[in-house]
């Protein structure tokens, strides 16, 4: 594992990872990548034996904490748990991350489902068994205020396929309903989901490789574009 | 550190400059100015170097060529990492050159494709409409001294820019797409460049092979709004500019009724750049394709029927762009699915989704 992917998973620990850190992760999952899932429970065990407390918390799937992310949840069990934890002096937990959490209040939506869907190209599922709950128009454009762990139902920690389901009681929904953190091939209606947004984004980089002029970077961006490895 | 002393240095600066340029007809220190002089300079100049592209997490490095030869731009960019991959352009004809196996291909392939509509009526000079331009300082990139501005978007419903421009030529050095919270989605950073030298013609060139796939864009004529809806089968009333008729089949089957579609709501300046439809023969389905800009950024909307078994909403990002796909809100007869593609925020993308609709219901 990369000091990088390290570096990003401490800082999913502390509430702070912005969203290359939580792509990384994500794109991290999505390769299989050898003991993500080993490194985060020992962070999470280092950080309740810094806060005196072993073996009092349950430990947190990964995906969980993917889906909370940037999220305001001033309660949320991530501070209660990792609080003290950022201000000691753990090397393994950054501590220098003061970036602060300028995306919160009325970009909390916005933030929150770009960080489930940032880079790595997560996806929801329709369709299937647990279809998930679309958020009015208002309500995904209502600010989220509400916190976040509380409507979350846990995910099955041997299913990380499962849906962090969007509840309709309140604004709690967040869209996290949009938050599939798939590491599961999907199936065959959302891979061809997947490959006309994938093929739009082209089309639209080529309009404007055609169109604009501004040089390079529409250029850029279809020549770069990778999408979805 | 250097940028700090910039910086401190800069509020005299600022006020020097103002004077100066209150004393002057020409407002050379005028952000606008420099606008215009940056979309010459891409344009008219003769460059090749090599650029990093910064996006969504990723790092590609690409080098390109630009020349003008004969009145006519010849551009050459090619992708120095991974799969191989180049863009080419001879004046208004582009073409990707991409080797086989290149997910490209198959992208290109899964929608239905076509010539790609005119775009037409948003040529702005300067600093467009919403956003608000400042100088704010000098630096030095790929070696050379640059002049830095600044790009803020007077609402946060789009995004924001830094830009290096090069001091002397005011080419574009390096450029960020900046977020609501001012980190770069994306950026684009010469890191070395030659400016005005000789450019071979073999630096212009696309590459050549048995085994390249040649795919070109191809800019549709330009043509009438009335000609347009003329070309649909049956065509009915004339096509709105700010409308679009979503393509028949040549025999309409009865449920398959032309829908025109139009944005309920867009980002303030935002107006349409283009409107397009595209036919496949062996696709009974066609794309309808309306693209939006405010002069900086832009996103398209793409309109098809709904397949079977639609899933709710699909959300995805790739650097700063992001794509929403969900079925159209509006009642229609049918279901429909509207996807929006653009380098906005992801709100702004949902809102323009959630509100497109169909323009024909008064017909009925």
């Amino acid at each position: 594992m990369s000091e990088r992917l390290r570096e990003s998973l401490s800082a999913l620990m502390d509430d702070e990872a912005d969203d290359l850190e939580l792509g990384r992760i994500l794109r991290a999952m999505d390769s299989g990548e050898a003991d993500l899932a080993g490194t985060w429970s020992r962070y999470q065990l280092v950080s309740a034996v810094l806060k005196g407390r072993p073996g009092a918390v349950g430990l947190r799937p990964l995906a969980l904490d993917l889906a909370t992310a940037d999220v305001d949840a001033a309660d949320s069990l991530a501070d209660d748990v990792l609080g003290d934890a950022r201000s000691s002096e753990a090397g393994v937990l950054s501590e220098s991350r003061n970036r602060g959490r300028r995306a919160l209040g009325s970009f909390a939506v916005a933030a929150s489902l770009t960080a489930v869907a940032v880079v790595g190209w997560q996806w929801q599922v329709g369709g299937e068994v647990e279809s998930v709950q679309m958020a009015s128009g208002a309500q995904s454009l209502a600010p989220a205020t509400a916190p976040a762990s509380s409507a979350l139902p846990l995910l099955r920690p041997a299913d990380q396929r499962g849906l962090l389901q969007a509840s309709e009681s309140g604004r709690a929904t967040r869209d996290a309903g949009r938050a599939q953190l798939s590491t599961a091939s999907p199936s065959a209606g959302d891979v061809d989901m997947r490959q006309r947004v994938e093929a739009y984004m082209v089309r639209h980089a080529e309009h404007n490789a055609l169109h604009s002029r501004s040089g390079m970077m529409p250029f850029a961006r279809m020549a770069a574009f990778d999408g979805a490895q | 550190m250097n940028q700090q002393v910039c910086r401190s240095g800069f509020g005299l600066t600022s006020v020097l400059m103002l004077l100066a340029a209150l004393s002057s007809p020409v407002h050379a220190e005028d952000p606008g100015v420099w606008l215009d002089r940056m979309h010459t300079a891409l344009a008219e100049l003769s460059y090749h170097g090599e650029f990093s592209y910064f996006h969504g997490g990723e790092l590609a490095s690409l080098s390109i060529a630009h020349a003008v030869r004969d009145g006519v731009r010849h551009e050459r960019l090619v992708h120095l990492n991974g799969t191989p991959r180049e863009v080419v352009r001879h004046g208004d004809k582009v073409t990707c050159v991409l080797h086989p196996g290149d997910r490209l291909i198959d992208l290109e392939e899964s929608v239905p494709a076509g010539p790609f509509a005119q775009s037409y009526g948003r040529v702005l000079d300067g600093l467009p409409k919403g956003y608000r331009a400042m100088l704010t300082g000098e630096d030095r990139i790929a070696g050379r001294m640059a002049v830095q501005l600044r790009i803020e978007p007077e609402e946060s419903d789009r995004y924001g820019y830094r830009l290096w421009l090069d001091r002397e030529t005011a080419l574009l050095l390096r450029s960020e797409l900046l977020d609501s919270s001012d980190k770069p989605l994306e950026i684009f950073q010469f890191v070395r460049i030659e400016i005005g030298g000789p450019i071979e013609a073999s630096m212009l060139e696309a590459s050549k092979g048995d085994h390249l796939v040649m795919h070109e864009l191809v800019k549709r004529e330009r043509v009438a709004p009335g000609r347009m809806a003329a070309e649909r089968a049956g065509a009915a009333p004339s096509l709105a500019v700010e409308t679009l008729a979503a393509a028949a089949s040549p025999a309409p089957a009865p449920e398959g009724q032309d829908v025109e579609w139009e944005a309920g709501w867009l980002p303030s300046g935002f107006a349409m750049a283009s409107a397009d439809i595209r036919r496949v023969p062996s696709r009974p389905d066609s794309v309808a394709n309306l693209v939006y800009s405010d002069g900086m950024a832009t996103f398209s909307v793409f309109l098809e029927r709904a397949p079977a078994n639609l899933a709710p909403v699909h959300v995805a990002r790739h650097g700063a762009t992001v794509a929403v796909m969900r079925p159209v809100a509006a009642s229609t007869p049918e279901p429909w699915l509207v996807t929006v593609v653009g380098e906005v925020p992801v709100e702004t993308a949902e809102r323009v989704a959630e509100h497109v609709r169909p323009r024909a219901a008064a017909d009925d």
